[in-house]
């Protein structure tokens, strides 16, 4: 019983979570950030850093 | 009867020509009010086509007395077709003429003449490019020599039965901004066809045109305004700004088309470029070369690795340890249930695929790193000029093949508004790595040994990007010519392992991420409609309000064969993220093992029937972030909800067609299906043949 109401406020917690960062807060994470898309800006600055 | 007037420079052998074309059917006269000498004729076979000799000048500015002609005329007297004869060994100088006349819109066609000096001089110029950059005819001749007159004759006729549409040539961005904002003030004063001449010469402060143009105080201290604020920005005067901007446009031009065969030196990227760009060789290469990367992806490689994940991980390792422990810990029945059949299945599904999906982008960065991507967009413009589309609007869908949210966003690189929206419209017709996961479900569930499945699912989304493009340029909303595209190609490479690790891992990192969290919550949520009823009840997924919510659409999907509220609540699903398409059919089938969770789905559907599913979830709306990314960029909700719609119906006339064409042929159909069937191929057809083109101003479709 313990261990699935320890379960249950972990895992409704986490999907709490999960859908007031992507979908409620105003300006919450897309699906992705830009580098890891792929898009070029994104991509050419950070190896230009990383060099 | 058709006048078209000859307008170039002075010794630019216009006066030769318009000799040799008129013959002895010349009326000369003045020009009214002046002493400039007035020639007119007509052809000498054909006295439809009357030529006009306008006076020879190096511009359309108002100073001399011939300039004012020239433009008073064009202007207010106008032509149906500009003839522009250049000096070809004078190329930069006439130019700049021809781009002045192609700023009043008329339709026009360049003679390039004295066409044998220039090859005396060891010189040519590529014709095919020109024209494609000016997106007018051009043509080369001789007067004097009088080669290729009927060439010349050929290409005016032409032009006189279907007047050459071209983009108007566009400057530098902060002087087209400058001239967009004294449209918008002078609009009201001139002819919509007329506009863009004006704005330049309200730039320019022409006197004349300040004069006969009678704006308003406060419109007068608007455009002086931008004028001035161009100036500070440029820090130059406006009429050096718009000369220094014509000759960089001419620059570009000289640099592109004018060759001189003794510097000419063909690198190793050029003997490779003669090979993949060939006219012939380039679509054949580019379709063996995707082919490749799919049956490496999907079928070979990223098979054993996404088999093993399956089957092993996700289908003994981690299940049994997970169950074990969840009993270990005593944990109530439903929970167990959430945990390993919603949680564990669901994600495990979705998951299930990294090896293809990094297979996939190892294969994209090889040819990305190589430089062979950028000859792709290259090779598509040639396709897709002949349909009035433009090569520009292949880059966003290159993007696209990653996510399509940054494919939409790239769409801003592109000037012209209407290609713009279409692209944004269409980019997301191509496979990004969320679809990836259905293209290889299917193909690995209903054609597990047939390496044209996964290729054919690219070619579709090219194929239905093209004929959407040819249809929807068919529309009022939409039509208009190509712009021209410009492109470096970067010399070839060996790709470097770190850029490939890098490509490969923060797209592979991405996909994982996004599975942990919006197909984590998706799957929380499935998994609950799933197994509860309204009355919040635990019951088998028969009497869930899954089912009920599906079966409701279901029967829309009958036609496409797959009018199952499983396959229902996937397509609905997808839209949070495709990736949800195949973890929700897991959730919905039940199954233990990827090997049940397949066995149901070929028991349940035909192959066929899987194949209109996948082609169905490729070409419909996106998921809800591409759709926010595209609101963003439209900025209106009207044009979203018409994209969605368009891409939505486009989807299932598409996989309706495929499906029960694929009936008929295998000889199980029904007069619905030939009815069904032929609805879908007529709108096709429709669509791309019958449709006819509507231009955007009623005349002389123009800009």
């Amino acid at each position: 019983m313990v261990a699935t109401i320890i379960l249950g406020v972990l895992i409704f917690g986490f999907f709490a979570y999960v859908v007031y960062q992507k979908f409620i807060k105003k300006n919450g994470s897309n699906c992705h950030s830009c580098d890891d898309i792929g898009c070029p800006l994104a991509d050419a600055s950070k190896m230009n850093r990383k060099k | 009867m058709n006048l078209i007037a000859l307008a170039g420079n002075q010794n630019s052998g216009k006066t030769t020509l318009f000799n040799e074309l008129t013959g002895t059917n010349q009326y000369v006269g003045n020009w009214p009010g002046v002493t400039v000498e007035k020639k007119m004729g007509h052809l000498k076979n054909d006295k439809q086509l009357m030529f006009l000799d306008l006076p020879g000048v190096y511009s359309l500015s108002p100073y001399t007395l011939e300039e004012r002609i020239s433009r008073k005329y064009l202007i207010e007297q106008p032509p149906d077709i500009i003839l522009n004869i250049l000096d070809s060994t004078n190329l930069e100088r006439n130019l700049y003429l021809s781009l002045q006349l192609m700023e009043t819109g008329l339709p026009i066609v360049l003679a390039l003449n004295m066409w044998d000096l220039l090859k005396k001089q060891k010189r040519t110029i590529n014709l095919k490019k020109m024209e494609y950059l000016l997106s007018v005819p051009v043509v080369p001749l001789s007067a004097v020599k009088k080669e290729n007159i009927s060439g010349l004759v050929t290409q005016v006729k032409k032009a006189a039965q279907e007047p050459p549409k071209y983009p108007y040539p566009e400057y530098d961005d902060r002087l087209e901004s400058a001239l967009e904002m004294i449209s918008q003030q002078i609009k009201d004063h001139v002819a919509p066809s007329k506009l863009r001449w004006y704005a330049i010469k309200f730039f320019e402060r022409d006197e004349k045109v300040i004069q006969k143009i009678r704006l308003t105080s406060h419109q007068q201290q608007e455009v002086e305004d931008i004028i001035t604020t161009a100036e500070n920005i440029f820090a130059e005067s406006s009429d050096s700004i718009i000369v220094n901007a014509r000759y960089d446009y001419v620059a570009q031009i000289m640099a592109m088309c004018v060759i001189d065969r003794n510097d000419f030196q063909m690198s190793l990227s050029d003997k490779i470029d003669r090979i993949v760009t060939n006219k012939w060789l380039a679509l054949p290469i580019f379709v063996l070369v995707m082919w490749l990367v799919y049956y490496l992806s999907i079928q070979t490689i990223g098979t054993f690795g996404t088999d093993w994940v399956n089957d092993v991980l996700f289908g003994q390792w981690i299940p049994d340890i997970t169950s074990d422990l969840l009993n270990t810990w005593h944990v109530s029945a439903w929970m167990k249930g959430l945990i390993l059949n919603g949680i564990i299945g669901g994600v495990g599904s979705v998951l299930g695929f990294v090896p293809q999906i990094m297979m996939l982008f190892f294969c994209l960065g090889l040819l990305e790193d190589c430089g062979y991507m950028a000859r792709i967009a290259f090779v598509m413009d040639r396709i897709f000029h002949r349909f009035n589309l433009s090569g520009k609007s292949f880059i966003p869908m290159l993007i696209s093949t990653g996510c399509g949210v940054p494919g939409i966003m790239a769409t801003r690189t592109i000037e012209s508004e209407k290609d713009r929206k279409m692209t944004i419209m269409l980019t997301t017709f191509m496979p990004c790595s969320a679809k990836l996961t259905v293209i290889a479900m299917i193909s690995g569930t209903f054609f597990p040994q047939q390496s044209w499945v996964a290729p054919s699912a690219y070619f579709i989304s090219m194929l239905a990007v093209v004929g959407s493009g040819i249809f929807l340029k068919k529309t009022r909303m939409f039509a208009g010519p190509p712009q021209p595209f410009v492109m470096e190609l970067p010399a070839y490479h060996f790709p470097r392992a770190s850029n490939i690790l890098h490509y490969v891992w923060s797209r592979s990192k991405s996909f994982v991420q996004k599975a942990g969290t919006i197909i984590f919550a998706s799957c929380v949520i499935i998994w609950f409609l799933s197994n509860f009823n309204w009355q919040m009840h635990m019951v088998d997924q028969n009497h869930s309000i899954l089912r009920s919510i599906g079966s409701v659409i279901a029967p829309i999907f009958a036609p496409l064969g797959f009018g199952d509220w499983r396959t229902t609540v996937a397509v609905l699903a997808g839209l949070i993220a495709k990736e949800n398409c195949v973890g929700t059919l897991r959730l919905a089938f039940g199954s233990n093992s990827a090997q049940s969770f397949a066995q149901a789905l070929t028991s349940t559907f035909t192959p066929m029937a899987g194949y209109a599913f996948l082609v169905f979830n490729l070409l419909c709306a996106p998921c809800f972030a591409a759709i926010g990314t595209m609101y963003k960029e439209y900025g209106d909700k009207r044009w979203t909800v018409r994209a969605v719609l368009y891409q939505t119906c486009l989807a299932y006339v598409v996989a309706l067609s495929i499906y029960q064409c694929w009936l008929i042929l295998v000889g199980s159909f029904t007069t619905t299906n030939i009815l069904y069937a032929t609805m879908g191929i007529s709108l096709i057809i429709y669509g791309l043949v019958v449709k006819k083109e509507k231009s955007s101003v009623k005349k002389q479709a123009l800009i």
